[in-house]
């Protein structure tokens, strides 16, 4: 009897153990509030908004979001970042999306490197038209066609994009579509900071 | 009083000679069981197939937002585990139990009405997936509403078995029994844990990803690799004589089960952590080789000496293939969680290859094997086609071989091409397609089989049962269900 | 194994249990391993965890993996050369990043949710009303040129230097019609003394009490 209560406590404990030391320790120790004047730019409105559009349509199956130190990768020179991520670069994110594996390139600081909000329009519609022969699968549902009411809308796709348009129509980015890219943009991990030191 | 698996027959089997003892009581659920497992199978490879199908015509199907590849991908991988894993998982613990049982089950009613739900929350789970509720990307991937149903559901699925267990106190000496009831005991532990956290937001930042991981690992070195192991020691147990213990054996267990629990911050090489949780990782994972090591040393001894003492049979072959699968996968993510491998490695195919071959070449295998010998029990008649079975076997393996073997060139090739820092990425991945592309073929030949082998089972249940093999082999203890 | 699948026939008469004795034959080489691997553990878990302190992220020991020290420096050096002088540029860089999510790259904002800065009496107006807010942040009923907007902005002092802010402020203040004077770096100093020590953001009715 006294064994079964031991071998099943020793079961409990192991569990505990682990789970302190995975989730607990650094919820407490990995948590430091940014101090000073440059810490990351809170994510709120639009860019928390696409944040979920950008787990809804599990983006981080494919695209990672952390750089690693320049002696345990390329990624520092491949110019996907100007230093390692740290803990305070997720500061505000409640899920951060490291991801698993890289079939497509790391977005750590993909709104550093393009800061134009077509390309990414473009890219969401049609990758191929950006990166041919690329297996990023277009997300054309996240795109509406709508009438277009006078001029041509500024947010509107090239109408080259899609032969079949009807005269009148353009391709107008759904909210989500907005939301997603502004959130895309918003991702530039790289302003200077520091480990913080005990 | 139990007589499992001493059957004779020749290797694809016409029937079970000796059959096993199980009451009715315990049939009928885990029969249920099973057949939702084959079922949510066959679900997630048609996912798996129609994200290969992705990768060589990436438009496909790409009008609908809830087809597309990042859901169908996590829908897929979590249907597999919960589907396919746990449902066959648990019903091989009822029969764990149930074969050595001297009473009928008479919670087996409850057991099947909890089984029906808890196949409702994976399909409700499976639902949220695909128009986007998708709180992470793992096997954590499930809302938090659909968290709480699978750890009722589970609850009260296993409080009998786990109960059952406990009283009987015979997993201080069975090896197979001390492995199910890790597994038992830490799913509702580790998924209440996660709905809370999941629920009230308490976890946040990069310690999200750090609780994900632990999860993760929790899930494949604390649930499916127990059970796993509890049906190959079941097999190899067999009689009651070989059932005394084994140092080995029992050194294996313990290590395996304490480096289990500390071994996820491999993962997190290079992501924002400080080095000691990372190092207590890799060291973690490292000991795990020596845990598997000495569980393959007892396993492999004993193994050798039941597949001498009996005829080869299906059970033998797929037990054997996944227990040499078991061994390469945990070997080999040990090694690749070095350093100065994973820096190569690292994100790239090579690490889901190994997982691959963990969850399918190693659990789908000896689940497999274990679901085969159920259900021949269950039939009491033979076989009717040994072609299909002979089919699904092979290409089961060949499917399993080539989908490792090409993720893992394709993975190599990548984390090779990557540390090129001139190469730019769209490159990379255009010399790591065929290798993706031949993976997708491999998918398909697995669901191939996975389909002869259905269509084998619908053929058998479709049959008029032989009612001698019945009166004459079935050890009734109890009429009623 | 591949000799047991090719060859179905059984491999030799059933034998009877051989009992426990060959099974606990543990072969020499398996204590072997087992030192190895103890050693390599232990030497991880002392000498490569950065002493257990959580604030050592980075090693460059062999085992973490060797890096060059040459490379990083000349990143760093060419980094102050791409920072331009130019507080309209600066400004413009900073409000791509940081604002125009929300208020769009057009400053019209979006009707309803995410007011204009064009031609907004908030932006052109006092300079220590703007500063208030992008310090600390706005909450509450908001009417704009006629529109009604109920929104939260969060506040950006921790997240933005006073040169940033103070350029965004330039560039805000001059662009899409607006005709503004420039900030000083040094006046938004001031501005963040006199309001940065406030917690959370100013509600829309203290906007009348913020500024000269």
């Amino acid at each position: 009897m006294i064994a079964r209560i031991v071998w099943v406590l020793g079961i409990f404990l192991c569990f505990l153990f682990g789970w302190f030391v995975y989730v607990i320790i650094p919820s407490q120790v990995l948590d430091p509030s940014p101090e000073g004047e440059e810490t990351p730019p809170p994510n709120f409105g639009l860019v928390e908004v696409g944040q979920q559009v950008y787990g809804a349509n599990g983006c981080s199956g494919c695209h990672t979001q952390l750089v690693r130190p320049a002696n345990m990768g390329s990624d520092i020179a491949r110019g996907w970042g100007n230093r390692r991520t740290l803990p305070v670069d997720y500061y505000h994110e409640t899920n951060p999306f490291l991801g698993i594996v890289r079939i497509g390139p790391d977005l750590s600081n993909i709104g550093k490197r393009k800061k134009d909000s077509s390309w990414f329009y473009i890219l969401l519609y049609e990758p191929n038209q950006i990166f041919p022969g690329t297996i990023m699968p277009p997300y054309k549902y996240l795109f509406r066609k709508v009438r277009a009411e006078g001029k041509r809308n500024p947010q509107a796709l090239p109408p080259e994009l899609d032969r079949t348009l009807p005269n009148g129509m353009q391709i107008m980015p759904s909210p989500e579509a907005v939301a997603l890219v502004a959130y895309l943009l918003s991702l530039d991990r790289s302003y200077p900071t520091q480990p913080k030191k005990q | 009083m139990s007589n499992p698996m001493v059957e004779s027959q020749e290797w694809i089997g016409s029937g079970v000679s000796r059959p096993v003892s199980l009451d009715r009581s315990f049939f009928i659920p885990v029969i249920f069981m099973l057949v939702a497992a084959f079922f949510w199978l066959l679900v997630s490879m048609g996912f798996a197939l129609l994200g290969a199908g992705k990768i060589v015509i990436p438009s496909l199907l790409g009008s609908w937002g809830w087809l597309t590849f990042g859901r169908i991908g996590l829908a897929s991988f979590l249907v597999f585990s919960y589907g396919w894993g746990m449902n066959g998982g648990l019903a091989y613990a009822l029969y764990l139990i149930g074969k050595n049982a001297q009473e009928p089950f008479r919670g087996s009613g409850y057991f099947l009405c909890s089984a029906l739900f808890w196949n409702l929350s994976i399909f409700i789970g499976m639902m949220a997936v695909l128009i986007g509720e998708i709180p992470s990307l793992s096997w954590a991937g499930w809302p938090d509403f659909v968290l709480f149903l699978l750890l009722l559901n589970y609850s009260l699925m296993n409080y009998w078995i786990v109960k059952k267990l406990l009283v009987s106190g015979s997993f201080l000496r069975s090896l197979s029994h001390s492995y199910l009831l890790i597994a038992l005991l830490w799913f509702p532990w580790a998924i209440g844990s996660l709905f809370i956290f999941f629920h009230w937001l308490v976890i946040r930042g990069v310690s999200f990803a750090s609780m994900e991981w632990w999860f993760n690992e929790g899930f494949l070195h604390l649930w499916l690799a127990p059970v796993g192991l509890s049906m190959l020691y079941d097999y190899v147990e067999g009689r009651n004589g070989q059932r005394s213990s084994s140092f080995l054996g029992w050194l294996g267990l313990i290590l395996f089960f304490l480096c289990s629990n500390f071994a996820s911050a491999s993962h997190l090489i290079g992501a924002p952590f400080p080095l000691w949780i990372v190092g207590l990782g890799i060291a973690a994972r490292i000991l795990l080789i020596l845990g598997a090591v000495a569980i393959g040393i007892d396993l492999l001894q004993r193994l050798k000496k039941r597949i001498q003492a009996n005829k080869q049979n299906i059970f033998s072959r797929y037990f054997l293939i996944a227990f040499y699968c078991f061994l390469i996968a945990i070997v080999g993510d040990g090694c690749i969680a070095m350093p100065f491998v994973s820096r190569l490695v690292h994100f790239s195919f090579v690490e889901i290859a190994f997982l691959v071959l963990f969850i399918y070449g190693f659990y789908s295998f000896v689940l497999m094997g274990m679901a085969h010998y159920l259900y021949s029990n269950f039939f009491r008649k033979p076989w009717l086609s040994e072609t299909f079975l002979k089919i699904t076997f092979w290409t089961n393996m060949y499917g399993i071989s080539f989908l490792f073997v090409f993720l893992f060139l394709g993975g190599i090739v990548q984390s090779v091409e990557l540390e090129n820092a001139e190469l730019p990425f769209s490159q990379v991945v255009e010399s790591v397609l065929p290798y993706l592309r031949g993976a997708g073929m491999s998918a398909t030949l697995i669901l191939f089989s996975q389909l002869t082998y259905c269509f084998l089972l619908l053929l058998m249940f479709l049959m008029p049962v032989e009612k001698e093999g019945i009166e004459k082999n079935e050890k009734n203890l109890s009429r009623s269900i | 194994m591949r000799e047991n699948e090719k060859n179905p026939q059984p491999t030799g008469i059933p034998q009877p249990p051989l009992g426990e004795e060959s099974n606990r034959k543990i072969p020499s080489w398996f204590w072997l391993l087992s030192f190895i691997i103890l050693s390599v553990v232990v030497y991880i878990l002392v000498f490569e965890t950065g002493g257990w302190r959580s604030s050592v992220f980075d090693a460059t020991s062999l085992f973490w993996g060797y890096m060059p020290k040459e490379k990083p420096k000349e990143k760093v050096l060419q980094k102050p050369q791409a920072v331009a002088a130019d507080p309209m540029a600066i400004g413009q860089e900073q409000y791509q990043a940081m604002c125009a999510a929300c208020h769009q790259p057009s400053g019209m904002g979006m009707a309803g949710q995410y007011p204009p800065l064009a031609n907004s009496e908030y932006v052109i107006g006092s300079k220590a009303r703007l500063a208030a807010i992008l310090l600390n942040g706005l909450s509450g009923e908001l009417k704009i040129n006629g529109q009604n907007y109920n929104g939260v902005m969060p506040g950006w002092k921790t997240a933005l230097n006073d040169e940033k802010l103070a350029a965004i402020m330039t560039f805000i203040r001059n662009s899409w019609g607006n005709h503004g004077d420039k900030v000083e770096a040094s006046e938004v100093k001031q501005f963040r003394e006199k309001y940065g020590k406030k917690e959370g953001a100013w509600k829309t009715t203290e906007l009348s009490t913020l500024g000269e």
